[in-house]
């Protein structure tokens, strides 16, 4: 977003005020789909899946109200997932774990929603086919040249899913494969044991490394 | 037949379109819901792989989002319009009337300001494929007039040529331009053609080798 003014502070100010309302405007209509999903029940399903669409780009406004710059870190959007989809679903046992220093990865301004918007469809998934009982396990860890999300959840991908060749992809899967930056992101999908398990790795110029003085300030 | 088998027949049938917007959302969404309403859909979120896919999959249309970074949609649309035949229309966040003027000034048969809605905007493209077919019939008319024209000029020039130098009437002369095409089996626009060249070949001859065609004489015109 570019906002011009000859005053650095009253840009900066300006600039996370309109992420704030944009956020509120987007939680309002989360509200009106999620009455609309209450009255009619035969539809709840479609609009309860739209309504964590929305919530997905109010959480990427919601902290780019509340970062200098705008500036949104991968573990702030991934803590904010998860208590999303917890909110919104039925699910058993979820843990989030942060293998890397909080903080030190940065989403750039251009891939914020997508990778918000695949991540929400990634959780979604592994939510409906953990189950309540089941459990998640969400995983962000440092790799050569970025970082990992790995989401694991109890339960088998099905036989004829496979993700590089295109097939038994659904509406989520087939977002995600649109959404999915050309470079700098890669999926993978795996089975072990019960579990089962996807990659998302993030690399530049889809995220960077935030300094130690960047972090602190 | 499955409701799938029936979308993929119809994208098989209807009028191909490529898709160009750097936003990847914008592009997903409005690339499903034009499939949906039977169009052929190449998508692609930057202006190189545009113009590769406008090369390679000749579609009917090119639906360029403007703003794009790297490569523009202005400059794409100028890619295609040197390289290729593909018409093209325009999306834009923005009515500004700079810009439109700028977009009528790149020859676009369409501009549609977002946020749009599929259904609502396939009318419209369909339109604009229509136009654009109707646009290339009278381009290739008018080169073919032109063609018409070019060759009359020759011919009449010719035939100017042999009257004055043999004193003919116009028919005479027309006749004698006739009857050496048709024993050379060759067309008259080509043989009118040959005179002028050899005349200017004459003009363009050093003052002494024309006075030496001179004493020899032109060529029976038969």
């Amino acid at each position: 977003m570019t906002v011009s003014s000859p005053y650095p502070c009253h840009r900066e100010a300006l600039v996370r005020e309109v992420h704030h309302r944009i956020k509120n405007h987007l939680q309002g209509l989360v509200g009106l789909v999620a009455e609309q999903a209450r009255q009619r029940p035969e539809c709840s399903d479609c609009l309860d899946y739209v309504a964590t669409q929305l919530r997905s780009v109010a959480i990427v406004h919601g902290l780019q109200s509340r970062q200098p710059n705008g500036d949104i870190r991968l573990c702030d959007m991934l803590d904010e997932m998860v208590i999303a989809m917890q909110r919104s679903q039925p699910t058993g046992r979820v843990e989030l774990a942060f293998l890397l220093e909080r903080g030190s990865v940065r989403v750039a301004d251009d891939e914020t929603v997508p990778i918000a918007l695949i991540t929400n469809e990634l959780l979604r998934n592994a939510a409906k086919h953990g189950g309540a009982e089941g459990d998640i396990r969400v995983t962000l860890a440092e790799v050569r040249d970025g970082v990992t999300i790995e989401i694991t959840n109890t339960g088998q991908l099905p036989m004829e899913f496979d993700f590089a060749g295109e097939r038994g992809l659904g509406t989520g899967l087939t977002l995600i494969r649109a959404l999915l930056p050309r470079r700098g992101a890669s999926l993978a999908y795996s089975q072990s044991g019960g579990r089962a398990s996807c990659q998302l790795t993030l690399a530049p110029p889809v995220v960077s490394r935030v300094t130690s003085d960047a972090m602190s300030s | 037949m499955s409701a799938r088998q029936s979308l993929d027949q119809r994208m098989e049938t209807g009028p191909c379109v490529v898709l160009v917007d750097d936003d990847r959302l914008v592009l997903h969404t409005l690339g499903q819901g034009l499939r949906a309403a039977g169009l052929r859909v190449f998508a692609a979120d930057c202006g190189a792989e545009a113009v590769r896919l406008c090369r390679t999959e000749t579609p009917d249309l090119a639906i360029i989002d403007i703003r794009m970074p790297e490569t523009s949609g202005i400059e794409v649309a100028r890619q295609l319009r040197t390289d290729t035949t593909v018409p093209y229309l325009f999306l834009s966040a923005s009515c500004d009337s700079d810009l439109v003027d700028i977009v009528v000034q790149e020859g676009a048969v369409g501009y549609l300001v977002k946020p749009l809605d599929a259904s609502q905007i396939v009318p419209a493209i369909r339109v604009a494929i229509a136009r654009a077919a109707d646009l290339a019939t009278l381009q290739r008319k008018e080169a073919g007039l032109r063609l018409a024209l070019a060759n009359n000029q020759k011919t009449s020039i010719a035939v100017g040529l042999l009257m004055e130098r043999h004193r003919l009437s116009r028919e005479e002369a027309f006749d004698a331009l006739r009857s050496r095409a048709r024993r050379e089996r060759r067309k008259i626009v080509d043989v009118a053609a040959g005179i002028l060249a050899g005349v200017e070949e004459l003009l363009l001859r050093p003052p002494d080798a024309k006075s030496e065609r001179a004493r020899v004489g032109p060529a029976e015109p038969s």
